[in-house]
């Protein structure tokens, strides 16, 4: 047997596994003994099973994977410590939006869907000196429409400023009109929340023009209502 | 896996009695010798007895006169000489059984041997990894043959594959091996 023929009839696996006998056997044996290549590759394969065969006893061996690989930068995310309170997290979300937030948002829908006939607070003749003060019922979470006029000004305006203070003089609420917009009676939609329950002030001021010499706002007009929530 | 030549020079250093030659000589047959001799013979005193008997007829006659002629034929003399040593151990020990019946059955007898000690957590770990790579029907292929020493056709037959396959399995894993291992022989001499 020369080298080529051992390749070619896989002796060394053979002799490995002890399917050579008889002539077989000795011609492959003479061979390995003369060819450096063949006693390497037979030694190795004594070796690897002699090896194989300890690792093999291993029970789990024969199903799984021994060698522990280096867990991935993202195995932290599947980890159960992690896992269960962001599962847990989700849950609580899934919950609340079904059950808190989305009736909640049916109902503001539903509210604001609802046809409605709107009764303006009418401020255009009121905030003289000794007229009554006028009262609106708003309801909590609506809003309710102001009619005024801005008085015809003197000076020339750039546009209003509408400001409205609660009853304390603190600021609620701000807007700013065109003198577009002022020439006709100015409808404000003004949202409950901005305002306090109790007495309002709605103060017009002129802003003044670019080219004016004066810097300052002008008073033009100043209404007051009472708002009464309606819960 | 270091390749040797022997050729005249190797001989006639052998036969000047050079030691660094002889001890390679010696190192180089006396693992063959254990692979011959571990499937035949049962005890370890008989293949060291057996073993040492070779390596001394086969010195004699390349020192004595008439030498060895053709130097490239010094493998198949240690073999022959190797051969005619255990016909006579058979004979000494009363097991009278001819070499060319002789099977290499017990090739993977499972006891532990000479070449077995040898095996560093090195090799055990880079037979891990080829096991690893293989999958549960060819581990399970590999087990059955090697550990559980179950009959081949029968194994073969049950995994739904023939011996061609087992030699060929037996075959890559055997070079994955010594391509792992010579990896690590080449990555060690570079540190």
């Amino acid at each position: 047997m020369n080298h080529q023929d051992a390749l070619q009839q896989m002796a060394v696996e053979r002799y490995l596994l002890g399917e050579l006998n008889g002539p077989s056997l000795e011609s492959f044996e003479e061979h390995l003994f003369e060819c450096p290549a063949c006693a390497a590759d037979v030694k190795a394969g004594v070796t690897f099973i002699d090896a194989a065969r300890a690792e093999l006893k291993i029970p789990q061996r024969v199903t799984a994977s021994y060698v522990k690989r280096p867990p991935k930068w993202t195995s932290w995310f599947t980890s159960p410590w992690i896992l269960g309170p962001a599962l847990a997290a989700c849950l609580f979300l899934l919950a609340f939006q079904t059950f808190v937030l989305q009736p909640r948002m049916k109902l503001e829908v539903a509210r604001a869907q609802t046809p409605a006939v709107l009764n303006p607070l009418v401020l255009a003749n009121a905030g003289a000196r000794g007229d009554s003060i006028p009262e609106i019922v708003a309801p909590e979470h609506g809003s309710f429409v102001i009619s005024l006029d801005i008085p015809a000004a003197t000076g020339d305006f750039s546009g209003y400023l509408c400001s409205l203070s609660a009853a304390d003089g603190s600021l609620l609420w701000q807007t700013t009109v065109s003198p577009e917009q002022a020439r006709d009676a100015l409808l404000i939609n003004m949202p409950t929340d901005k305002t306090k329950e109790g007495l309002n002030t709605l103060l017009i001021q002129g802003l003044p023009a670019r080219d004016s010499s004066s810097g300052t706002l002008e008073d033009l007009a100043r209404y007051r209502f009472r708002v009464r929530i309606q819960k | 896996m270091n390749f040797v030549t022997f050729d005249a020079s190797y001989v006639s250093k052998l036969r000047a009695g050079d030691v660094p030659t002889e001890q390679h000589f010696i190192t180089y047959f006396s693992e063959l010798i254990l692979l011959k001799l571990r499937p035949r013979l049962r005890l370890q005193e008989q293949i060291e007895d057996v073993k040492q008997e070779t390596f001394s007829r086969t010195l004699s006659l390349i020192r004595s006169d008439g030498g060895l002629r053709h130097a490239e034929r010094l493998g198949p003399l240690v073999n022959s000489i190797c051969n005619n040593v255990l016909m006579e151990q058979y004979r000494v020990s009363g097991r009278i059984e001819a070499l060319e019946d002789e099977t290499a059955e017990r090739l993977v007898e499972p006891r532990p041997n000479a070449l077995s000690m040898v095996i560093s957590d090195d090799t055990r770990n880079l037979v891990r990894r080829v096991l690893d790579d293989l999958n549960d029907r060819d581990r399970s292929l590999l087990r059955a043959v090697f550990l559980e020493e179950r009959d081949k056709d029968e194994v073969c037959t049950e995994l739904g594959v023939d011996r061609d396959y087992l030699r060929v399995l037996l075959h890559r894993a055997k070079g994955s091996f010594r391509a792992m291992y010579s990896k690590r022989v080449d990555a060690k001499k570079y540190h």
